[in-house]
């Protein structure tokens, strides 16, 4: 009798951990071979976050579709911008051969000058589907981890040299505004089980992302 | 008969003269200049143009100013230990006898605290100091990279973008 049970109790542990396979198998289809991203050697399934005003965006934000993040800052003038204008030329590939793009979510390393409202209006002047989110720094570094972003405040000291400093240091009063952030420039596909699979690296050709993603 | 090919001869030697004589002193123009749209909420906005040098000397751009802007500089994006990163530059040589980009992700004009973004449509005045002391002012008109609604592919080019607005000095 003992001996049945422990029989039973082996054959649901199999089974379970057999499932736990499947499920996983399941949570981690294999990629299309694509041409110009580089596929993670791993899926990396991202963290607890919660991004937003209302901490509104967490991991759901990325559960039942396709995403590109990029990480940037609105004070950005040329690598920000240029980016996502390219991301609108990609949307405009994929909207031309049927295809669904996938959604756009640009996060603001700088929540010290950028505000959850105003990287909404910033995104949707490049495209009306596109996200703009910042959160507390806590937050977006778990983000950052994750993604393997690097981020760095800099700015032009007084011995006209710049000075590169991680993002919550103390910097001069002089400085509060006009400082610049070098960051990477990576764009991150997650898929729909909100699982970091790929990235995209600079420079970008809209021509070239578009073709990646229709593999999709 | 010969009187009137004295003539054209001397008014061809007068035109020709007053445009070599200005462009001794800088032979440069500013081609396919613009500004890129940015958000209304954005803070900076950046310029973009190529610079022919007809010179055999090298040209030095030192200082820029934008009208409508408090603070212009002249900047360069590049990557450096996997980030994007950007300088401003105390100046920017133009070899001899070249066409020199300033272009999105390389040399830009970098415009700052502005009182306000300068839209689609609008013409931002700039003018730049050149090391030996010449200014040299363009009208830049604002532009988007591409169209949020149906792309028009024609905008995709840049080379293709008019010279309407080709300044020369």
């Amino acid at each position: 009798m003992k001996k049945s049970k422990a029989i039973i109790a082996a054959g649901i542990i199999g089974l379970s951990a057999f499932a736990a396979i499947v499920a996983n198998n399941m949570q981690q289809p294999s990629l299309p071979p694509f041409t110009t991203a580089y596929a993670q050697p791993q899926q990396v399934t991202l963290p607890d976050f919660a991004l937003g005003d209302k901490q509104e965006f967490t991991n759901t934000l990325f559960k039942d579709k396709w995403s590109l993040v990029f990480f940037g800052y609105a004070s950005c003038p040329d690598i920000c911008p240029t980016e996502l204008y390219n991301l609108n030329n990609v949307a405009n590939m994929m909207a031309d051969a049927g295809k669904t793009m996938p959604q756009v979510v640009f996060i603001s390393v700088d929540p010290q000058r950028d505000d959850n409202a105003m990287l909404t209006t910033y995104a949707h002047f490049y495209n009306d589907d596109f996200m703009g989110m910042t959160g507390a720094t806590s937050e977006i570094d778990k983000l950052v981890a994750s993604f393997g972003v690097i981020y760095q405040k800099t700015f032009l000291a007084n011995n006209g040299k710049y000075v590169s400093v991680p993002y919550t240091s103390p910097i001069p009063e002089e400085q509060r505004e006009s400082y610049l952030i070098n960051h990477s420039s990576r764009l991150y596909l997650v898929n729909p089980q909100g699982q970091y699979v790929a990235a995209f690296a600079p420079p970008h050709s809209a021509k070239k992302i578009a073709e990646d993603l229709l593999l999709l | 008969m010969q009187k009137s090919i004295m003539t054209t001869l001397l008014a061809t030697a007068i035109f020709s003269a007053a445009p070599t004589f200005a462009a001794q002193q800088t032979n440069m123009m500013i081609m396919d200049s613009w500004v890129r749209a940015a958000p209304p909420s954005a803070k900076v906005q950046a310029a973009f143009f190529t610079v022919m040098n007809h010179n055999d000397q090298p040209i030095v751009i030192t200082d820029v100013e934008a009208q409508g802007f408090n603070r212009s500089e002249l900047h360069l994006s590049s990557k450096k230990n996997g980030m994007m990163i950007m300088e401003k530059q105390q100046q920017i040589t133009i070899p001899a006898n070249t066409a020199f980009q300033f272009k999105p992700g390389s040399y830009h004009v970098m415009l700052l605290e502005p009182n306000k973004i300068a839209a689609v449509g609008e013409q931002v005045n700039m003018s730049f100091t050149l090391l030996n002391g010449d200014k040299i002012s363009v009208q830049m008109p604002v532009k988007r990279d591409n169209n949020k609604a149906k792309m028009d592919h024609s905008h995709m080019d840049h080379s293709k973008m008019d010279h309407s607005n080709m300044k020369h000095n």
